[in-house]
């Protein structure tokens, strides 16, 4: 039996050295071909900007805040549409943009932990797109574990909640790409945004023209962890405000237990030209929407 | 709890460690362990329908008492409740709903308007498997083939086994109880087999079948858009899906329980290479097609009883077998398609022609083996077409549209089934002399790097799996 059990851990043991050498080799490959790398893991990718994002995120929590400060999270939805600059001038508030690539709320109540563990925010507003809310945050975790500079404790906790081995060896080969000579090479599309500081990106895409589709109501249902963030916004005194992100050709019906919180809505912002697809703005829908969001958040707050 | 999930990679080493190495001296111990392990295994899934496995279980249990009585009168009273019970238990939560809708559409094209009540529960996993497990026990006592034993937990063991408690393979009273009863010793060589099987079933499940059902999922969904070509492949691919899924999960199966130092019986031996209907289903879900033969089809005389009564048990068992899969018409035609191809077998006296390995010293079969080879996988097939539909119209339709859909001859999706097919059957002909040893190669080198390649194939896939076909009968 000791001896069975002594077979398998070699076994076992081989089987990681097998790895770790394979992620060597594909790391080291980057440097002669990079074929390698995108057959196995893919490139990194900056469709979404999560490395400068982060980057960007741990030297603004370090700064000493001189007036009061917002955080925006949410999926594409936020960073795409929310233009923090834009809310900055009207509101007088510090905002950041914290959104990710298809980041639902349950990410967003794992990041916002690590945030306020590292800053005082006086806000926090939550951009709610209805399909984000059932998503399990795997396409959120691969983002923020491969494309960047995540805490590696925080990465690790994301590996720990989902897993799943395609993003355990991504988490890997981050690592080990920063460890060995590695040429590193970052997937970049141009007509997909351009990166503006702050969280935000700025969409070069055309508007959408001739756009026509029946309406349809869709309902924004309660779920657990909006009350899970309320909560860890009590408890470190911040404002939290909902943003019902639009998208075009339907309007939303709240569920009541909306009625309890402050919740911005934007209804009649239907505008074909401002979107490129039906839920993704334009850079000056973009800026359109968010100088909207700063009214409304001026009444809510009398600012 | 799912063979192909991360649980399960932590659930099965912490019952393996605490199995040998803490109540290593104890079997009584060690079987608590396993029912504990197993009802936990259960549970994982639902614990809210554990109390009707452990009521079923508590019921056969007693029933086995009753029908070891010495008055055979009073023994066939109580192995008619016990089927009554079993069936009971099967009819309500698997069949129910199937009668109801029929009885409604019955009286309806009567003219006669008639509502019923349909249960809104999801079916049981493993119901089909642990009730016959059960009726095994029960049916083998009144044969005298079995004793009634005394300890409950081995009782339960039996029936609740993890391994083959969702999905088999079905196991006989005779062949399983002895084996809870009898002390255990582990075997080197035997659990490396169990790791080998469990390697390859996981293989088999997570990187063939799983991502042949990627491919042809969407187009049994939406058979209409694809051009004959496509339909074709699919119906190809699901021959080997269901093959990777069903015999994948027994190899898991087999695999595991001989960690824990149990031989279980083998349900399936290399299918696709039978050279007739007969051969074929010596060779696939053996588990359940010996119960039938041994609890059903021998019990109303078998083959030996002339021809018109040979070709009613025929039909019966075949009919009996596809409503056991699904409470709907779609496998009953399909059971019904596998009686219609038996039939000649029968009649001619030919059922029994190929029991042999085929091509057992030859690399290759030779062209009369190929053809008949082609020939049994080409209708069992067609036949499968049935067993993949939601209902019988979408059944029909498919094949329809596989007659109708040549003219619009294009892209043809879904050619990586043919290249994970043929994986599947090459590894299968190398390994095809004997389903419960899989030939490994000499050198260790070569074999550590093909355990190594299959390892990080199947952790590839791991996170999104899916579900067990055989689960939800």
């Amino acid at each position: 039996m000791r001896q069975f059990v002594r077979k398998v851990l070699k076994t076992l043991l081989a089987f990681d050295l097998f790895i770790l050498a394979g992620l060597i080799l594909i790391a080291l490959s980057t440097n002669f071909t990079l074929k390698l790398e995108q057959k196995s893991f893919g490139h990194m990718t900056n469709w979404g900007s999560s490395f400068a994002r982060i980057d960007e995120f741990e030297n603004w929590v370090k700064q000493k805040p001189i007036k009061a400060r917002g955080l925006i999270i949410g999926s594409s939805t936020a960073y795409r549409n929310i233009n923090p600059h834009i809310l900055q001038d009207r509101s007088h508030i510090d905002w950041f943009n914290y959104g990710s690539s298809g980041q639902p709320p349950k990410i967003s109540y794992f990041l916002l932990q690590d945030a306020f563990k590292k800053t005082k925010l006086d806000y926090v507003m939550l951009d709610i797109y209805p399909d984000v809310i059932a998503l399990e945050g795997l396409e959120s975790a691969h983002d923020l574990i491969y494309n960047s500079r995540l805490h590696p404790w925080l990465k690790t906790q994301l590996v720990v909640r989902y897993p799943n081995t395609k993003l355990l060896l991504r988490y890997l080969y981050f690592y080990t790409k920063r460890i060995i000579p590695s040429q590193a090479h970052i997937s970049y599309d141009p007509t997909n945004g351009t990166y503006t500081g702050k969280g935000f990106v700025c969409s070069n895409q055309p508007g959408l023209k001739n756009f026509e589709t029946a309406h349809h109501v869709q309902k924004v249902p309660d779920f657990q962890t909006l009350h899970d963030i309320a909560a860890l916004c009590k408890a470190n005194g911040t404002q939290l405000i909902l943003n019902i992100n639009p998208e075009l050709g339907k309007s939303f019906r709240l569920d009541p237990v909306y009625d309890g919180f402050k919740v911005i809505t934007s209804p009649n912002f239907q505008n074909q030209r401002c979107f490129y697809d039906t839920k993704h703005m334009t850079c000056e829908g973009a800026n359109l929407y968010s100088e909207g969001i700063s009214l409304k958040l001026v009444e809510l707050f009398s600012i | 709890m799912l063979f192909n999930s991360f649980e399960f990679l932590l659930f099965l080493p912490i019952v393996f460690v605490l199995y040998w190495f803490v109540l290593n001296k104890s079997l009584k111990w060690q079987n608590a362990l396993l029912l504990g392990a197993s009802y936990f295994f259960y549970g994982w899934w639902s614990y809210k329908f554990m109390g009707l496995l452990m009521l079923s279980t508590a019921l056969d249990y007693a029933y086995g008492f009753w029908v070891a009585s010495p008055n055979r009168k009073k023994a066939k009273l109580f192995l008619w409740l016990s089927v009554l019970n079993n069936l009971g238990i099967l009819a309500v939560f698997k069949y129910y709903n199937f009668f109801a809708t029929q009885f409604q559409q019955g009286f309806e094209s009567l003219g006669l308007h008639f509502n019923v009540t349909l249960l809104h529960v999801a079916l049981p996993v493993g119901i089909s498997f642990y009730t016959f497990h059960g009726m095994s026990y029960v049916f083998d006592i009144y044969r005298g083939l079995q004793k009634p034993i005394r300890s409950f937990i081995d009782y339960a063991v039996f029936v609740s086994f993890f391994p083959l408690l969702v999905a088999g393979p079905i196991e006989r009273a005779n062949h399983l109880l002895p084996q809870v009863q009898k002390p255990r010793f582990f075997k080197y060589a035997q659990a490396l087999e169990g790791c080998r099987l469990v390697l390859w079933g996981l293989f088999k499940k997570v990187v063939i079948a799983d991502a042949i059902a990627e491919v042809i999922d969407p187009i049994f969904a939406s058979y209409d858009t694809y051009n004959s070509p496509t339909l074709i492949l699919a119906a190809i691919g699901f021959a080997f899906q269901i093959y990777g899924d069903f015999s994948g999960y027994s190899d898991i199966a087999l695999g595991t329980a001989k960690l824990f130092g149990f031989e279980l019986l083998s349900n399936f031996r290399f299918p696709y290479f039978s050279r007739d209907l007969a051969e074929f289903w010596r060779r696939w879900h053996i588990s359940l097609s010996s119960w039938f033969r041994d609890y059903l089809y021998i019990p109303l005389g078998g083959s030996k009883v002339g021809l018109v009564k040979a070709v009613r048990n025929t039909f019966i068992i075949f009919l009996v077998s596809g409503f056991w899969h699904g409470a709907s018409w779609n496998f009953i035609v399909w059971g019904g398609i596998h009686a219609c191809g038996f039939l000649p077998l029968l009649i001619t006296k030919r059922n029994r022609v190929h029991t042999d390995i085929i091509a057992q010293n030859r690399k290759f079969p030779n062209g009369r083996e190929l053809r008949q080879m082609l020939l049994t996988f080409g209708f069992v097939t067609f036949a499968w077409i049935f067993f993949r539909a939601d209902t019988l119209p979408d059944a029909l339709g498919f094949i329809k549209a596989t007659f109708r859909n040549w003219s619009a001859l294009g892209n043809i999706t879904g050619k990586s089934i043919l290249a994970l097919g043929a994986l599947l059957i090459g590894i299968d002909w190398y390994l095809r002399h004997n389903e419960r040893q899989p030939r490994v190669p000499k050198k260790s080198a070569v074999r550590l790097g093909i355990y190594f390649v299959m390892a990080i194939a199947i952790l590839l896939r791991l996170g999104g799996q899916q579900s067990f076909i055989y689960f939800q009968f």
